[in-house]
């Protein structure tokens, strides 16, 4: 298709090399010496008059006058002359160029003028007879073809140069400022687009153009307004399934709690009811919580956080929990350092671990939770290691374990109760943080599990805190 | 007999929440459409209402912000689980308490029995007829006939607002701890991550404003608790 940017850009092109070669040829016939001026610069009677001239100056001056009067007409005209006389000498003592003495010679000889062009320089020599019979040949060198420009000054071409370099930036400067501006605009957009700015449109931007960016631009919009509707649309079906799977299940805890009343002492197939209702609870929750974290169209709140506090709570918590099962969690070291973040959702993926660890973590053991600071420099990252004493993860399935509903096997998944989302929670709200998270077994069994979040430099951890926190039931 | 209204569209819950509140002892009312529902409960017939957040519509918080508009009347909320911003702002409007949805109906009967005794005037208060109020500086307490007043000025306080000023005041010049004003305030232990007391806390502040002498009347102990500070004490920090 030979229209739309294709024809623009070779318009552009076209119109620009034509602007140049009009200046340059305008410059150079402003600012360049004209043929005339050259062709009578380089007359028989110029070189006539040059010539006797150099004589009545070797009489007065000798041949340091004739160097002198050389260098000026070099210097003036750009005319390379030379003097010789009749045996071929140079009488101002300048080197003669081979051409030179071989085209004075012949103009010696006819006594007329001689010429010879070689390469990018013609010489011409011309002979005179002066009084006392003396024969001398002033012989000229002058640059023709390319060298030519030799003849101007050097302001000349300087300037002619900064004409040809402005009209060319002059005009491809429009035409990339018509390339590029449109590419900007589109560029912001799509990077606000992917920040998860839904309503940034671009077409309206692109004023009365109808080419191909202009038709990228519609093309972008309804891309933009598409993506907008199928967000808004799955935010409405998570909302809608969180609460249409929801109310089936409230009125099943209701009508729970009336079947107990009626059950009289026989609740154990109630309690079991129960504990499924309430696993069937918390995979909803937990399955509304990953599509929120994996739409990711509003990043995390990045508010101060003081993981130390944060870190200890969650421990104090899940100690308690783990109590009851003869399993204990511990703090083993920790740090000052704060990230920025959601405090929320920071708090469920380091309790999701945590959860994890104790789950897994052998009858009488304890889940060691470490925290430390790693400061390179400006930016600095912090890590959390969660480690249990259970039966590890078989090396294969290491890279698998944060993948939903991933279960290592049937074994060490019976009976802990888990749905398999904890850990992708976790791990999703790390890598929405900037942080990642990985899995190893510790040299004498167990699981590691190490989250590693970046701080900010100048986060602080959190205002000091008034009194110390409670201390830890160890 | 208690009465209590439950305002939510879904009709079956309703019903089956009704039942098992009448072997409790109360009798439940349902609406489902909730400016209705805020009607008949400003209509003075009840004694605590239960209001869903989710309704088809409208939020529960504006229902619950025409409601405290006008009246103190208990309100429970029910709100989606793991969604820390409702239970805050729910908090923040004056709720009493919240539940998350799906709940054990013995939570929900616990959580309503231990609001409505809240909200009962003090048994001690009424029992000693014309009792010297709790006083610390200017703000004081008649616990007989549930009024707070400040430097002579009546406020007006939610019922967890009024147990929890009760507590720190008769405590004032030691903390008190967080777990020991739920329990107190509102009749429950503290669940993790729960910040229902730090919300309910900011509220009185806000409605005692600062001292006569500029400081701060409630201190905050990071993680630890509360305490009302006594004029010319120093400072914690």
């Amino acid at each position: 298709m030979v229209r739309g940017i294709l024809l623009k850009i070779l318009l552009w092109f076209s119109v620009s090399l034509v602007l140049v070669a009009l200046a340059l040829e305008l410059s150079i016939t402003a600012t360049s010496v004209s043929a005339e001026v050259r062709v009578h610069r380089f007359s028989d009677n110029a070189l006539t008059a040059r010539a006797r001239e150099a004589v009545a100056i070797l009489d007065r001056d000798g041949p340091p006058g004739v160097a002198r009067y050389l260098d000026t007409l070099e210097r003036t005209t750009r005319i390379h002359a030379m003097f010789l006389g009749a045996d071929g000498r140079e009488m101002s003592g300048r080197a003669v160029l081979p051409t030179a003495a071989v085209v004075a010679a012949r103009a010696l000889e006819s006594g007329q003028t001689e010429m010879e062009a070689v390469g990018q320089t013609a010489v011409k020599a011309r002979a005179v007879t002066v009084s006392g019979g003396r024969r001398y040949v002033f012989v000229a060198a002058l640059p023709i073809g390319l060298m030519r420009v030799l003849h101007d000054a050097p302001s000349a071409q300087v300037l002619r140069l900064l004409v040809v370099c402005l009209t060319a930036a002059a005009t491809c400067y429009g035409l990339a400022r018509y390339v590029a501006r449109p590419l900007t605009t589109l560029r912001a957009a799509t990077h606000d687009l992917a920040r998860g700015n839904l309503a940034v449109r671009v077409a309206p931007t692109m004023g009365r153009r109808t080419d191909e960016f202009a038709e990228l631009a519609r093309d972008f919009d309804r891309m933009a307004e598409r993506l907008g509707g199928l967000v808004t649309a799955e935010r409405r079906l998570l909302r809608d399934i969180s609460h249409e799977l929801r109310s089936p299940l409230a009125r099943l805890y209701v009508a729970l709690g009336l079947a107990r009343h009626q059950a009289g002492d026989n609740q154990t197939a109630l309690d079991r009811i129960e504990r499924e209702a309430e696993r069937l609870n918390s995979l909803i929750g937990q399955l509304l919580m990953l599509a929120r974290l994996e739409s990711g169209t509003t990043g995390p709140a990045r508010e101060p956080v003081d993981l130390q506090r944060l870190v200890r709570e969650v421990a104090e918590d899940a100690d308690f929990e783990a109590r009851s099962r003869r399993r204990a969690v511990r703090v083993t070291e920790t740090c000052e350092d704060g990230v920025l973040g959601d405090r929320e959702l920071l708090r469920g993926a380091v309790e999701n671990v945590v959860r994890n660890a104790v789950r897994h973590t052998r009858e009488g053991t304890a889940v060691e939770i470490g925290m430390r600071g790693d400061q390179h420099g400006g930016a600095g990252r912090v890590r959390i290691w969660v480690r249990d004493h259970g039966a590890g993860v078989p090396e294969p399935a290491l890279p698998y374990i944060f993948e939903p509903f991933y279960r290592v096997d049937d074994s060490r998944e019976h009976g802990s109760g888990g749905v398999g989302l904890g850990l992708t929670i976790a791990h999703r709200t790390i890598r929405l943080h900037g942080g990642t998270v990985l899995a190893a077994n510790a040299p004498d069994g167990g699981l590691v599990v190490e989250i590693s979040l970046p701080t900010r430099p100048g986060v602080p951890s959190a205002p000091a805190p008034l009194a110390p926190p409670l201390p830890l039931p160890v | 007999m208690t009465r209590v209204l439950l305002v939510d569209d879904d009709v079956e819950l309703a019903e089956l929440v009704g039942e098992y509140l009448a072997r409790e002892g109360f009798v439940l009312d349902a609406e489902g459409d909730g400016p209705r529902g805020v009607d008949r409960v400003l209509a003075g017939d009840y004694q605590l209402a239960v209001l869903d957040v989710m309704l088809p519509g409208v939020s529960g918080f504006d229902l619950l912000r025409s409601i405290r508009a006008t009246s103190r009347i208990p309100v429970l909320m029910l709100t989606a689980r793991g969604d820390d911003v409702d239970r805050i702002v729910g908090l923040e409007l004056g709720a009493d308490d919240y539940l998350s949805k799906p709940f054990n109906p013995r939570e929900l009967v616990a959580r309503i029995r231990a609001i409505l005794r809240r909200a009962q005037p003090d048994p001690r208060g009424s029992g000693e007829r014309g009792a010297a109020p709790l006083t610390v500086d200017d703000v004081a307490m008649d616990l007989g006939r549930r009024v707070v007043r400040l430097a002579g000025t009546a406020i007006e306080l939610t019922a967890v607002e009024f147990a929890l000023l009760e507590l720190l005041l008769r405590a004032a010049g030691s903390v008190v701890r967080r777990e020991d004003l739920a329990r107190g305030a509102l009749g429950r232990s503290l669940m993790p991550f729960d910040r229902s007391i730090d919300v309910h806390v900011s509220r009185v502040r806000k409605k005692l404003g600062p001292r006569a002498d500029g400081g701060e009347r409630i201190a905050t102990l990071r993680a630890v608790g509360y305490l009302y500070t006594r004029p010319g004490a120093p400072s914690p920090r």
